[in-house]
C-alpha cells in the first residue's frame, strides 16, 4: 500500500528542536567563552592605551543581572616593566537594563576597590614600542630632551681637571673663517682685474693732454667777432673739461666704494672666527654655568616626562570622550564615515542616554592587607561617549594615603570638560610626602650624581585648552642624601661641598605654549648653588679655555688673513693714489680752460675800451 | 534520530535542489529567495536579521533557497553598499522623519535593529520595496527554469544514461524510504 505523505501546515514544527539547540549553543557560548573573549579584548585595549602590558585576572558578566565584574587588573609600568603602575583588586559595574534595551550602556553605579601602586609583577610586562613621531620628525619634547640631556656636570669636571683645547682638538677640520680667507683671496684677484679696467676707463693723461692742446690752440686777440667765436669755442672746451672731471669723480667714487665694500667682507672674517670658536667650544663641551641652563639640564627630563604624560593622557581623553565640535550636536550625529560600515546617526535628545555613560564610580580601597595598597577614596563621574549630550565634564577625584609605602596626602582632581567646542582638561594633583630613592640628577661616564634618599613632596597643576597648555610643577626634596661619584676628584669634591649645605632641594618648573611650540622654564636651588660653586672655580678656567680656542682659530687663519690684508691694503693705496692723481689732473685742465676763457674775454674788453676811448677823442664835445 | 544544525542546513540545500527540480513548492522557494535577499543585503547581524531567521525557521519557507540567495545577495551587497548608504543617509537625514527617528532611537528594543546606520537603513528600505515584486519575479523564474532548463535537461542522453545507472535507482529507492 502506498504511503500517502501527511500534508504539512505553514508552521515548521520540526524546527523547534534545532532552534532549541541553537539557543542552547548560544547560551553555552555566553556562559563559557564570552567572558574570556571580553577579558582578552579588554587586555588588548588596555595594553594599547597604557603602552605596556595590562592583565585582567578575572571577568564575569551577567546579562540577566546586568552587571560586569573585573578582578585583579594589573597595569604594567612602561618605565619599569617588572612593576605595576597600579593594580586594582576589583571593579564592579551595574548596567541599566532600560538603557541596554535601547542599545546603550549606562553604568549607574561602579565600584573600584583594592588599589595598589608599584607592586612587583610575577614576570616583567611587555612594553609596546613608542609610537613613531609624526612624519618621521622628532617631537618637540624629544628635541627639548636632547638639549637637556647634556652631561653638563661631567663637562665641568673635564674643565676642572685642566682642559687643553689644542690637545683635544687635534684636527680642527675646515674652519669657516679659514675657508672665507681663501675665498676672499680668489675674489681679490678677480677684483684687482675689475678695478684696473675701471681705472683705465677713466679719462687719463692722453685725453687730458688732447684737451689741453685744444685749449692752448685758442689764442687771444682778433676783432670782436673773432673774440666772440673764440669765447664760444672755449666755453665748449670748459664743458668738455667739466665732463671729464665728473667722469673721473663718478668713476673714482664707485671704485672707492667697491674697494671699501671688499674691505667690509674682510672684516667679516672676525665674525666667522667667533662662530668657529663657539663651534669648537661645543665640540669641547664647555659647559654653561648659569643657573637656568644648569636647572634645565639637571631637571629638564623630569619635567618633560610629565609633559609627555600629560599629552598622552590628553590625547587618550580626547579620543574616547569626543568633544562637542566632533559631535555636531544640533544635527543627527554621523560617526565613522567608512565605506561598508556606513554612517551611524545619533538621534539623542535632552535627558536621553548616550551610547556609553559611566555615571558614578566610587573608588574605595583599604591598605591594611597589602604592603602596596592604599587607603584611597574618591569618585569618577560622568565618563561618557557624548559629553555634550549630558552637559557635564568627566571628573576624577582621589584622596588618600599609602601608609605602608610612606606615601601621604595623595590628592588629585582631574577634569575633562569636552562639553564645549574647545576641549579643556584640568589637572590638580599633589602628594604631601613620599619617599625618594636614587633619583638620578646627572649620569654619564664621568659622573654619577643622584639623590640617594629624600623625603619628597610634589604638586602639579595643568590646564590644557584646545592646543594650548600650561603645566606648573613644584617639587621639594627634604632630608636629602646625595650619591656622588665622579672621575674628576675636583668635581667630586666641589659637588660634595655644594650639597653638604643643601639638605632641601626645590624644583619649580613651568611649561607653557602649544604642543608644537612651548617654552620650558626650570628653577632649582640646587642649580643656583651649583652655579655659585662652579663659578668660583670654573670661570677662570672657562676664560682660559676660550682664550686658547681663540688662539687656535686665529693661528689657523692669521697667515692667510695677513696676506689678504696686505694685498688689499696695497691695492687700495695704489688705486686711491691713481684716482686722486687723475682727479687732480682733470681739475687742472678745467682750471686751465676757465683761465683761458678769462684771458680771451679780458683781451677783448681791453681792445673794446681802447676803441671806445679813440672814438671819444674824435668827437667835438 | 539526532538532528544537528549543519545536517539541517545541508538537508535544506539538497531539498532546495530537489524542490527546484520537482513540480511543486514554487511559492516556498520564492519566499525563501526573498528572505535570502533581505539577509544578504543587511550588512551585519541585527534584530531584523534575527527576525528573518526566526521566520525562516518557524514557517515553511525553503531555507536552502534562503541561504543560497543570501550568499549571492551578500556578494552583490558589497558593490551596492555605497548605494544603500546613500539611500539610508537620505532617509535618516530627512527633516520630516527626524521626530520619528528620535522617538524610535529613544524607545527600548528598536535601537537594536541598528536602523540609525545608513547602510542598514538603506538596505532595509531597498529590501522591503523589492520584497513583493521580487517574490513574484522569483516565482516566475522558478517556473521558467522548470520549463526551459529542467524539461530539456531530462531529455538529454546524459540524463537518460544517469537514470539508467544502478546508483540512481538506489538513490530513488532511498528517497522513497527516507524522504
Amino acid at each position: 500500500m502506498d504511503k500517502t505523505p501527511k500534508k504539512k501546515g505553514p508552521i515548521r514544527v520540526e524546527a523547534i528542536v534545532p532552534f532549541v539547540i541553537i539557543v542552547a549553543l548560544l547560551t553555552a557560548y555566553f556562559m563559557l567563552f564570552f567572558d574570556r573573549q571580553l577579558r582578552a579584548g579588554l587586555e588588548w585595549a588596555g595594553t594599547e592605551a597604557n603602552g605596556a602590558e595590562v592583565n585582567v585576572g578575572s571577568l564575569r558578566t551577567s546579562f540577566i543581572g546586568g552587571w560586569l565584574r573585573i578582578g585583579d587588573i594589573q597595569v604594567t609600568n612602561p618605565a619599569e616593566p617588572a612593576k605595576n603602575r597600579v593594580r586594582i583588586g576589583e571593579m564592579r559595574f551595574a548596567l541599566l537594563w532600560d538603557a541596554l534595551l535601547r542599545a546603550k550602556f549606562v553604568v549607574t553605579q561602579a565600584g573600584i576597590d583594592g588599589i595598589e601602586v608599584g607592586t612587583p609583577r610575577k614576570s616583567p610586562g611587555r612594553v609596546l614600542p613608542p609610537p613613531s613621531a609624526e612624519e618621521g620628525k622628532p617631537s618637540v619634547i624629544a628635541k627639548f630632551k636632547e638639549q637637556a640631556s647634556r652631561a653638563v656636570l661631567a663637562e665641568a669636571g673635564q674643565l676642572l681637571e685642566g682642559l687643553d683645547p689644542s690637545a683635544k682638538l687635534k684636527d680642527l677640520g675646515k674652519l669657516k673663517s679659514a675657508e672665507r680667507v681663501e675665498q676672499l683671496k680668489g675674489e681679490l684677484q678677480k677684483k684687482e682685474g675689475e678695478w684696473n679696467s675701471t681705472l683705465t676707463s677713466l679719462p687719463g693723461d692722453k685725453d687730458l693732454a688732447a684737451l689741453q692742446a685744444k685749449i692752448s690752440a685758442v689764442q687771444a686777440g682778433g676783432n670782436p667777432a673773432e673774440v666772440a667765436k673764440k669765447v664760444a669755442e672755449l666755453g665748449k672746451l670748459v664743458k668738455e673739461a667739466e665732463a671729464k672731471v665728473d667722469a673721473v669723480k663718478k668713476g673714482s667714487e664707485n671704485l672707492v666704494k667697491d674697494v671699501s665694500s671688499f674691505g667690509g667682507s674682510i672684516s667679516q672674517i672676525d665674525e666667522l672666527a667667533k662662530l668657529d670658536r663657539q663651534e669648537l667650544e661645543k665640540q669641547l663641551q664647555l659647559p654653561s654655568i648659569d643657573a637656568k641652563s644648569l636647572a634645565n639640564q639637571l631637571f629638564g627630563n623630569t619635567v618633560l616626562d610629565r609633559v609627555g604624560e600629560a599629552q598622552r593622557y590628553m590625547t587618550m581623553a580626547r579620543k574616547y570622550l569626543p568633544m562637542r565640535s566632533a559631535e555636531k550636536p544640533d544635527k543627527a550625529v554621523a560617526e565613522k564615515p567608512a565605506r561598508k560600515k556606513g554612517r551611524t546617526y545619533e538621534f539623542g535628545r535632552q535627558n536621553s542616554y548616550p551610547l556609553f555613560w559611566l555615571q558614578t564610580a566610587s573608588i574605595s580601597s583599604k591598605g591594611e592587607y597589602s604592603a602596596f595598597a592604599g587607603d584611597i577614596r574618591g569618585t569618577l563621574k560622568d565618563v561618557t561617549s557624548s559629553p555634550a549630550q549630558i552637559g557635564r565634564p568627566a571628573v576624577l577625584t582621589l584622596q588618600g594615603d599609602f601608609p605602608k609605602l610612606s606615601i601621604q596626602g595623595v590628592s588629585a582632581v582631574i577634569e575633562a570638560d569636552h562639553t564645549k567646542d574647545i576641549p579643556i582638561e584640568r589637572i590638580k594633583a599633589s602628594v604631601a610626602s613620599f619617599p625618594v630613592l636614587e633619583k638620578k640628577i646627572s649620569e654619564s661616564e664621568g659622573l654619577k650624581f643622584a639623590i640617594a634618599k629624600a623625603e619628597g613632596a610634589a604638586r602639579i597643576e595643568a590646564l590644557i585648552s584646545g592646543d594650548r597648555f600650561r603645566l606648573a610643577m613644584n617639587n621639594v626634596f627634604n632630608k636629602t642624601d646625595y650619591l656622588i661619584a665622579a672621575k674628576s676628584k675636583a668635581l667630586e669634591s666641589l659637588l660634595k661641598g655644594v650639597t653638604r649645605d643643601l639638605p632641601k632641594v626645590t624644583l619649580s618648573a613651568v611649561v607653557e605654549g602649544t604642543w608644537s611650540d612651548f617654552g620650558l622654564s626650570v628653577q632649582s636651588n640646587l642649580a643656583t648653588a651649583l652655579q655659585e660653586g662652579l663659578s668660583k672655580q670654573l670661570q677662570a678656567k672657562l676664560v682660559e679655555a676660550r682664550r686658547k680656542i681663540d688662539e687656535l682659530v686665529q693661528g689657523n687663519i692669521a697667515k692667510g688673513k695677513a696676506e689678504l690684508m696686505q694685498r688689499y691694503n696695497d691695492q687700495r693705496s695704489r688705486l686711491t693714489a691713481q684716482v686722486d692723481e687723475k682727479r687732480k689732473k682733470a681739475e687742472a685742465v678745467k682750471a686751465q680752460a676757465l683761465a683761458r676763457v678769462d684771458q680771451v674775454k679780458g683781451q677783448a674788453s681791453s681792445v673794446q675800451r681802447k676803441a671806445t676811448d679813440k672814438l671819444k677823442k674824435k668827437l667835438p664835445f | 534520530m539526532e538532528v544537528y544544525p549543519l545536517t539541517l542546513l545541508l538537508k535544506q540545500l539538497f531539498n532546495f535542489i530537489k524542490l527546484l527540480n520537482s513540480e511543486k513548492g514554487a511559492t516556498s522557494i520564492a519566499a525563501g529567495m526573498v528572505c535570502g535577499m533581505i539577509l544578504g543585503f543587511t550588512p551585519a547581524f541585527s534584530l531584523q536579521t534575527l527576525l528573518v531567521l526566526i521566520i525562516l525557521f518557524f514557517f515553511r519557507i525553503q531555507i536552502g533557497a534562503a541561504f543560497t540567495m543570501a550568499f549571492f545577495f551578500k556578494l552583490m551587497a558589497y558593490a551596492l553598499d555605497p548605494a544603500f548608504g546613500a539611500v539610508g543617509a537620505a532617509v535618516l537625514e530627512a527633516d520630516g522623519l527626524r521626530p520619528l527617528f528620535t522617538t524610535l532611537y529613544n524607545v527600548p528594543i528598536v535601537p537594536l535593529t541598528r536602523f540609525n546606520n545608513s547602510i542598514v537603513m538603506g538596505s532595509g528600505v531597498v529590501s522591503l520595496l523589492l520584497a513583493l515584486p521580487m517574490f513574484f519575479v522569483f516565482r516566475m523564474l522558478v517556473a521558467a527554469y522548470r520549463l526551459q532548463v529542467m524539461a530539456r535537461f531530462e531529455k538529454t542522453v546524459f540524463w537518460k544514461a544517469v537514470k539508467a545507472t544502478g546508483f540512481y535507482k538506489w538513490y530513488v529507492k532511498y528517497e522513497e524510504l527516507h524522504g
